[in-house]
């Protein structure tokens, strides 16, 4: 499946015409800003270390690959085992809060202090409690992505219609039947939203905790380079980094997409995605 | 469900399947309790079709919550069987007004969920389901999702997933309400039909009477709120019942001593009692 058509879904594209219109301008609005950028670095001699033109971008990324593909492999590694973390972290504390009104008093406080706080402020503690290496990244991009898993989970578990929890009452169900029959599945939509927002807070994550301090990773990289005014590495590694971003972020929406398909999708008439939500 | 035999006939020398003596429910209402029901007394004989019908807000829809235990009374008793049963929830066949069914499973995993609950092996359910795909009008739905089906199909699915419950009563709160009148028509004709070839016990509420008459063996009228049983008359007509009989003289007299009993005390319509008629209904949905 090409990347073209599996965005395309997304929108209820009508024909071909409506096609090239919905991927065709974007397209063009980025290719013209690139040329603009381009143009104008050129026309008004800006210099290199100042702001690099897109070719030089485009051109380090190449030459320096090696260099660039290492860091990325850190960065990555940081991002999905922090993801991957926030995700049971964040499923856990939700299932926690959901199913009793005292512990919700007790830790969402806690839950909404832990945003309150400046990560910045907690990387350089996490640095001298935990020293380098990869944990204090993961913890970092941990405490940026749980919260909002937490919260739309949340409010996904308690989202269950009233009604269909009484319906499979008179049927006999036990607790657990409700919770895996009726509100795991209701929850599955707002689980989804929340790790749209957390993976995409997952790569933040990962970056701030290598720019505090870290040895690897595309954030140490654009640190070191920087005050070099190694300026086009600094935007050859956003560049890898918007794509990572972006890259993740689809993975979640096609994930859902088949996670739940009675939620994204208007029309189906066969149902292959649907022993994925059975239990 | 459809073997063949005759429907025995009811009288009063079948068993009692249900019993509700004196039974009273309260509301609360910011901590005022609201009587919603009063010394309700009411029989249903095995394998008895009863229709209940009443005003708006008169507790027709709690007093079926009471008897499938979904709550319990303020005052009286309940009992099925005989017996006074701690806990009837899912042991009462009970068809809400809206269909509920799983947005997220295909016509058949919905139809199925009765057996599922309760351990039941698959297979065997699965091919008493199938079976009943037909009858049901479902054939070669067994694998949409219900957001591909018309509210009637809907309905129809929610109806097989009670009776795949296989319990011996069968509560239906306005199980016709959602549906167009045509539809409607042809549902109760089905319903008829299936009914009458099997042997189960039906409570239905319906605030319509032509519904309750074409359908039911006895119907009970309740009172306005807090409800109680004004009165309860047998419907002398014979079955099998179609649904051209709606215009028979003898359907036509029933029918009219039935909205008599309805009306007679109907509240004078406006002010504060369809106000508090209207937030009953909506607690009631709590």
């Amino acid at each position: 499946m090409s990347g073209d058509t599996t965005v395309a879904m997304r929108e209820h594209s009508g024909g071909r015409a409506s096609v090239v219109l919905q991927w065709g301008l974007p397209a063009l609005v980025i290719a013209g800003a690139i040329a603009a950028w381009e143009a104008a670095v050129r026309l008004l001699d800006v210099e290199r270390w100042l702001l690099p033109p897109p070719s030089a971008i485009g051109a380090e990324l190449l030459s320096s690959r090696d260099l660039l593909l290492r860091h990325t492999w850190v960065t990555l590694g940081e991002v999905l085992l922090g993801f991957a973390l926030a995700v049971v972290i964040g499923v856990a504390i939700a299932g926690v809060i959901a199913y009793s009104r005292m512990v919700e008093r007790a830790v969402y406080p806690f839950v909404i202090a832990s945003q309150t706080v400046p990560v910045i402020v907690i990387a350089p503690l996490l640095l001298i409690w935990i020293g380098y290496g990869i944990w204090p990244k993961v913890i970092v991009v941990i405490l940026l992505s749980f919260f909002p898993i937490v919260v739309n989970t949340v409010d996904g578990l308690k989202s269950a219609d009233p009604d269909l929890l009484r319906m499979m009452r008179t049927l006999g169900a036990n607790r657990w039947q409700l919770f895996a029959k009726v509100q795991a599945p209701s929850c599955l939509p707002f689980l989804f939203s929340g790790l749209r927002v957390a993976i995409a807070l997952s790569v933040i994550g990962a970056v701030v905790g290598e720019w505090v301090g870290a040895s690897a990773g595309l954030g140490y990289l654009m640190t070191r380079s920087a005050p070099q005014f190694l300026t086009d590495r600094v935007f050859a590694s956003m560049f890898i980094l918007s794509v990572m971003g972006v890259s993740l972020f689809l993975l979640v929406v096609l994930t859902e997409r088949y996670a739940v398909p009675w939620h994204t999708r208007g029309r189906r008439d066969e149902a292959p995605g649907d022993t994925s939500v059975r239990r | 469900m459809t073997n063949g035999q005759e429907r025995r006939p009811v009288d009063a020398a079948s068993p009692l399947k249900i019993e509700l003596d004196g039974v009273g429910q309260d509301f609360f209402l910011r901590g005022d309790p609201l009587p919603v029901l009063r010394g309700v007394d009411l029989r249903v004989h095995a394998g008895e079709f009863v229709s209940i019908i009443g005003p708006s807000g008169c507790g027709k829809s709690t007093l079926l919550n009471l008897i499938a235990g979904l709550e319990e009374p303020s005052q009286g008793r309940i009992l099925v069987d005989g017996r006074q049963v701690s806990r009837r929830l899912g042991t009462v066949g009970y068809m809400l007004q809206k269909d509920l069914l799983l947005p997220w499973r295909s016509v058949l995993d919905n139809a199925l969920l009765g057996p599922e609950l309760m351990g039941k092996s698959r297979s065997q359910a699965r091919s008493s389901a199938t079976a009943l795909m037909g009858p049901f009008g479902l054939e070669g739905f067994e694998k949409s999702y219900p957001a591909h089906l018309s509210g009637g199909m809907r309905q129809r699915v929610a109806f097989l997933r009670t009776v795949l419950a296989d319990q011996d009563v069968m509560l239906l709160d306005e199980p016709f309400g959602a549906l167009d009148a045509l539809t409607r028509a042809g549902m109760q004709e089905w319903l008829l039909g299936l009914w009458e070839s099997w042997n189960k016990t039906v409570v239905l509420v319906t605030h319509d009477v032509e519904e309750a008459v074409l359908l039911s063996d006895r119907v009970y009228v309740l009172t306005p709120r807090p409800g109680s049983v004004k009165t309860a008359f047998t419907v002398d007509l014979p079955r099998p019942r179609r649904y051209e009989m709606v215009t028979e003289a003898s359907f036509v007299e029933i029918k009219a001593q039935a909205l008599a009993a309805l009306r007679e005390d109907e509240a004078p319509a406006g002010g504060g009692g369809a106000a508090a008629a209207a937030v009953l209904r909506t607690e009631e949905r709590q």
